[in-house]
């Protein structure tokens, strides 16, 4: 049984690339129960993920210079306010307790503080990452959907093949250490695959994560809009979602016609997923509270529910269309208190 | 094993009578050692072979790749012991699997090993053969003739009571007054529904564990039991030892419940340990702890149905149990026979047919965990209660008062209840419940209700859009009278010692009697320890069961403890140069009282001034209490002697008896107090424990909730809980076992339910199967009723330890049926189940309910 502990992404990599059948393990608050039912076998070697700061931390980026990033949060894509084209970057090493506090989570992700506010319990949020419960892949996990409703891409790292050293970024300025995020400067040690979170889940328990790779982090939109995550349940603490839904809305400049909507379902499918025939029914159109029920409907009848001993198939169906429309009366809510866009700041 | 407080660490408070528990400071600060954390040189570890099967034949088994693996020092398996049946009520279990395996629990065989990896890898390496049989699951279909046997020699095992059984039924328990068929001739109106009540678990956060030594000289066992004596026998029985060679220890318990209250897995370890020749531990897993042990709370269905006149009076009782009791008896058929009483409830009924079926199926067995059959009964019989009402058209409340039986009225075996206080109990708590709506209201208006129903709510306040409702439930439960010891013993310092039978399953019953002792004895709490859960050193107690720790062995240590003062105050009065009727004592010291004296308080003495009736007092303690008029107990002061008083220390008197070469020390087993006359008794069949409920104890319990009518999911508001426990004893540890046995019931209404596949649980993690959590958890009013009936306890108190548990799951379903207009008839009512019988209602359906 071996363990490695690496302090930086660079040794994380190395670490993964030379033993792809370590399990790698950040706050572990779903692994130690996997390994006490038996569901995963004893692992021959660890690779534990708690020490790599660079892992963490949430701040917004700009898009305009995508093409040019490939570093690992270089400093030029850091930008001050959020605006529109603007991004979320969140480490997968972020806990679920940061997630829950962080101010431009709830101001600019609003969906995602309400989901991250209902996994466990306190204890757990403080340990539990983003990156865990993405990797893991459950049904119902309850960052998907809140991610896919509001654009989420993952970004994977792997070391380059042949590539050099560990290491080999120039340490970050100040700035960036305090918001917990070390910039590193482009490297060629660090290969990138980005792509959409629906590609990144495959099914239960299943990510398209390659044995050399590592989730490093999650992006998402920060348009002007409002956003919601509403969960059906049975008790009010370390539960998990019998059926879940996750609303992103933007208005038009009115705020009296739906410009866009995004919906995104959790417990009833075998992966999170969106429902775009109920996007459809309300893109455009002014939501009153008939195409609300309307949208709800649609959402509910593109569900897969599962019965099972906690709730019979057609509980969990009426529940998606419960969760469904409270997600969207929320982030309508949101988006009409959003202030008009203003250009964004000068950097 | 008692721990020493600072004086300064108990808290002080305006009321006086509170105290801090003695063991509480150990058990907090992570000090308390439990059974699983101790360990002796050498000792081994254990695990279990589980059938895994429901029902199945055992057609081979083989140890030896087992026994030679690396580390094992001992397997074992059923050959390997004693060819002994075992059981409470019938003998019908062997310690392990006898050629059949009846539930996927049974133990097939334990190992022992150097190292638990070792063990693990040894489990794997014994070999099973079985064949499958059919299980039996569903316990209407066990009792249709034909039905697959689950015990097919169900004849030839030994049975504590008459003849009452047949095939899968273990004990059919009848309870028969007047004359039920003219009942319902006379009624106005009949309603008939059903209930159905899933499994669930006593679940106390320690799983049992065993470190078993076995010696030449004798066993010794350390062990998570609530019954130290009980399962000493059990292991003398099955191993086929004198009961003389078996000690039985109980370090810290970590939580009963009713799941460690038989003899379990003692002579497993022990077994393991005489064939390894060294210590052996077994601790169980969660899932196991959910799986092995036979002590789950029964399901149960029941119909009942009930007559009345066109007042509203209940004339009639019809009732149909059918209990389903598991792979073994266990303690299923008392359990059964207190089901018929709980299904007769605290009302006025004259003319009672109540049947109860205590089931076989290939599943974990249910015995007596906390309050047998209580809550699910009070749920069903409760909800009926309303159902009556609303079909008569009178309210809920007065539906009660109307019904409650009241001074007088004769039980349901013809005993007259003595002033019952059930109505007193449910017009207290429905007042504070009332008192409670308008600071619910303010909480409602404040609250935003966030969206996601996990959100924080303003604690009293209903999310917006809610359907509030509220409910009551009334009932009563029995104190055993049963036997118990205790010895006193006064050390040459004036300290003191009491050793005592009774176990502490962490309620603080047991722990408390220490400082009865000491206000007996005027002695400051710390001057008196304990000693007790050590069969080898105590006298007999039946253990945490039945609520009757404080009833019985408080009993016995307040007269032994009164025997020793007697004893202190005719020395002090010779020393003294007295009568003994002049001696007052307090703070470890005896002078004579003067005239002139400021009243002194009267502690220990009885209403009327004698010893409190039941007690004895004196020297009078053994034997009937009523025989001769107790002597006048010494008068206590508050403190020490006044200024200047000539007056003598215990530790003077001491030490001079045993210079003299006698012992200062008093030992009592009082006869438990004598049951009542039940008259019509002889009609009911089938019982062994229970005829009635001994010493009632009244409860009653108001629940305020809301429920979201789109998803059925029901939040408690509020609960309050009204108990009438004779005197309290201890305030703060009466408030404590209500409140856990409230938070415990809600459990029962609300997400507990054990799901099973095959006979096979499928709840067996705490992530499936759903406690209430701490968010969960509503403000909960504990009110005590101030004693009205004549006690028969320790200066007049009852126990608490199982009352609280019973009646908040049935006001929690009549406030969801308040709020929605859908009665749940199933247990739990978990959001689906309510949401599905919203559904029906809307659709026009009456839940299981036919009124005639």
């Amino acid at each position: 049984m071996t363990a490695s502990s690496p302090t930086t992404l660079a040794e994380a990599l190395a670490a993964r690339a030379a033993r792809p059948d370590a399990t790698v393990v950040a706050g572990g608050t779903d692994l130690l129960p996997a390994l006490r039912t038996g569901r995963l076998a004893e692992p021959a070697a660890w690779l534990a993920l708690h020490a790599v700061d660079e892992l963490s931390g949430i701040v917004p980026v700009r898009t305009e210079t995508s093409a040019k990033r490939v570093g690992f949060l270089h400093r030029n894509n850091r930008c001050g306010k959020p605006t529109r084209g603007a991004r979320l970057r969140i480490g997968a090493g972020t806990t679920i307790a940061t997630v829950e506090t962080e101010p431009l989570i709830a101001q600019h992700a609003a969906a995602l503080r309400d989901a991250a506010a209902l996994i466990g319990g306190p204890a757990t949020r403080t340990v539990a990452t983003v990156g865990g419960n993405l990797v893991n892949g459950s049904p119902a996990m309850e960052l998907g959907a809140p991610l896919l409703a509001l654009g989420a891409t993952v970004e994977l790292a792997s070391r380059a093949p042949g590539g050099g050293a560990a290491g080999g970024g120039a340490a970050g300025g100040g700035a960036d250490a305090a918001a917990g995020t070390a910039a590193a400067a482009e490297s060629p040690a660090v290969v990138l695959r980005r792509l959409p979170l629906a590609d990144f889940l495959l099914g239960p328990g299943r990510v398209d994560l390659r044995p050399d790779e590592l989730l490093v982090a999650v992006e998402l939109d920060v348009p002007p809009a409002g956003s919601a995550y509403a969960r059906i349940d049975g008790r009010a603490a370390v539960e998990v979602a019998l059926a879940g839904a996750a609303a992103a809305v933007e208005l038009t400049d009115d705020g009296a016609t739906v410009a866009q909507a995004r919906i995104a379902l959790c417990a009833v499918a075998p992966t999170c997923r969106r429902a775009p025939a109920a996007e459809r029914l309300l893109a455009g159109r002014r939501p009153t509270a008939a195409l609300l029920d309307a949208v709800a409907q649609e959402a509910a009848a593109a569900a897969a529910p599962i019965g099972d001993h906690r709730a019979p198939a057609d509980y969990r169906r009426a529940g998606v269309a419960v969760a469904v429309r409270r997600a969207l009366d929320a982030a309508l809510a949101a988006a009409r208190r959003e202030p008009a866009d203003p250009d964004g700041e000068a950097r | 094993m008692s721990v020493t407080i600072p004086p300064t660490a108990v808290p002080r408070r305006a009321s006086g009578a509170r105290r801090g528990r003695p063991d509480g400071l150990a058990k907090a600060t992570g000090a308390a050692r439990y059974t699983a954390d101790l360990s002796l040189p050498g000792t081994l570890h254990a695990r279990l072979l589980l059938s895994g099967r429901a029902h199945a034949r055992l057609r081979r088994l083989d140890l030896s790749a087992a026994r030679a693996a690396a580390g094992v020092r001992a397997a074992i398996a059923q050959a390997d012991v004693p060819a002994v049946r075992y059981g409470m009520c019938v003998r019908d279990r062997t310690l392990m699997v006898d050629g059949v395996a009846r539930y996927e629990g049974e133990v097939v065989a334990a190992l022992a090993a150097v190292t638990p990896e070792q063990a693990d890898a040894a489990l794997a390496l014994i070999a099973c053969e079985w064949e499958d049989l059919p299980p039996v699951l569903d316990p209407e279909a066990a009792l249709a003739p034909g039905a697959p046997l689950v015990h097919p020699d169900w004849a030839s095992y030994a049975i504590d009571r008459d003849e009452t059984r047949s095939g899968n039924d273990c004990a059919r328990v009848t309870l028969e007054r007047g004359d039920v068929a003219a009942g319902f001739a006379a009624a106005d109106v009949v309603v008939e529904q059903t209930f159905a009540t899933d499994m669930s678990h006593p679940l106390a956060i320690e799983p049992h564990a065993v470190l078993a030594d076995w010696r030449d000289d004798g066993l010794t066992i350390w062990t998570t039991t609530q019954v130290p004596f009980l399962a000493r026998a059990g292991v003398a029985q099955t191993l086929g030892l004198p009961e003389s060679a078996v000690r039985v220890v109980v370090t810290h318990l970590g939580g009963g419940f009713g799941g460690k209250c038989d003899f379990h897995l003692e002579a497993h370890a022990a077994a393991l340990s005489r064939a390894a020749g060294a210590p052996v531990r077994l601790v169980l897993s969660r899932a196991e702890e959910l799986v092995v042990p036979d002590l789950t709370r029964h399901p149960i269905r029941l119909t009942i149905a009930t007559g009345l006149r066109a007042d509203g009076t209940i004339c009639a009782r019809r009732a149909r149990l059918v209990l389903d009791t598991g792979a073994y008896a266990s303690h299923g058929p008392t359990a059964a026979e207190i089901a018929t009483l709980m299904a007769v409830g605290p009302y006025r009924i004259d003319d009672l047919a109540i049947e109860a079926r205590t089931v076989y199926t290939n599943r974990t067995p249910a015995g007596s965990t906390r309050a047998p059959t209580g809550p699910q009964l009070c749920w069903a019989v409760e909800q009926h209660t309303d159902a009556l009402a609303r079909r008569i058209g009178i309210d809920p409340i007065a539906f009660r008062r109307l019904n409650l039986a009241a001074d007088g009225d004769r039980g349901p075996t013809g005993t007259p209840w003595v002033r019952p206080t059930a109505r007193d109990c449910l017009e207290r708590a429905a007042e504070l419940l009332a008192g409670s709506r308008a600071s619910a209201a303010a909480a409602a208006s404040a609250s935003g209700g966030a969206v996601a129903s996990g959100g924080a709510v303003a604690s009293g306040g209903a999310p917006a859009g809610w359907l509030v409702g509220e409910g009551v439930a009334v009932g009563v439960w029995g104190n055993v009278p049963l036997p118990s010891g205790a010895v006193v013993r006064m050390h040459a310092d004036g300290s003191a010692t009491l050793v005592s039978g009774a176990q502490d399953n962490g309620s603080g019953a047991a722990v408390a009697l220490p400082g009865l002792v000491a206000a007996e004895l005027g002695l400051a709490p710390e001057q008196v320890r304990l000693i007790h859960q050590d069969t080898a050193v105590t006298p007999f107690d039946y253990g945490s069961l039945g609520s009757q720790t404080t009833f019985n062995a408080g009993r016995a240590a307040l007269l032994a403890a009164r025997a020793l003062r007697g004893r202190l105050v005719e020395l002090a009065a010779a020393a003294l140069g007295c009568p003994a009727d002049a001696v007052a004592i307090g703070a470890g010291c005896a002078w004579a009282r003067d005239a002139a004296d400021v009243p002194l308080d009267a502690v220990g003495r009885g209403a009327t001034g004698g010893a409190p009736a039941g007690e004895g007092g004196g020297d009078a303690g053994r034997g009937a209490a009523t025989a001769r008029p107790p002597a006048p107990p010494a008068v206590l002061a508050a403190s020490g002697p006044p200024d200047d008083r000539p007056h003598v220390t215990f530790a003077e008197l001491a030490a001079a008896e045993l210079a003299a070469g006698r012992q200062l020390v008093a030992e009592r087993s009082p006869e438990p107090p004598a049951r009542p006359e039940e008259p019509d008794a002889a009609r009911s069949r089938g019982r062994a424990m229970y005829s009635s409920f001994p010493f009632p104890a009244w409860y009653a319990c108001a629940a305020r909730v809301a429920v979201d009518p789109e998803t059925g999911r029901v939040r408690v508001l509020r609960v309050v809980s009204c108990h009438d426990v004779g005197t309290v004893l201890n305030r703060p540890g009466v408030e404590g076992q209500v409140e856990g046995g409230v938070v415990h019931s809600l459990g029962m209404a609300l997400s507990e339910g054990v799901a099973l596949e095959e006979g096979r649980q499928l709840t067996t993690r705490l992530m499936d199967y759903r406690l209430q959590t701490a968010p969960d958890v509503p403000p909960i009013d504990v009110e005590l009723l101030a004693p009205r009936t004549p006690g028969d306890g320790p200066r007049g108190a009852r126990g608490i330890g199982e009352a609280g548990v019973i009646a908040a799951a049935g006001a929690v379903a009549n406030a969801i049926a308040d709020a929605t207009g859908a009665p749940v008839h199933r247990l739990p009512m978990t959001p689906p189940r309510v949401w599905a019988a919203m559904q029906a209602a809307a659709g026009g359906a009456v839940p299981d309910e036919e009124a005639a």
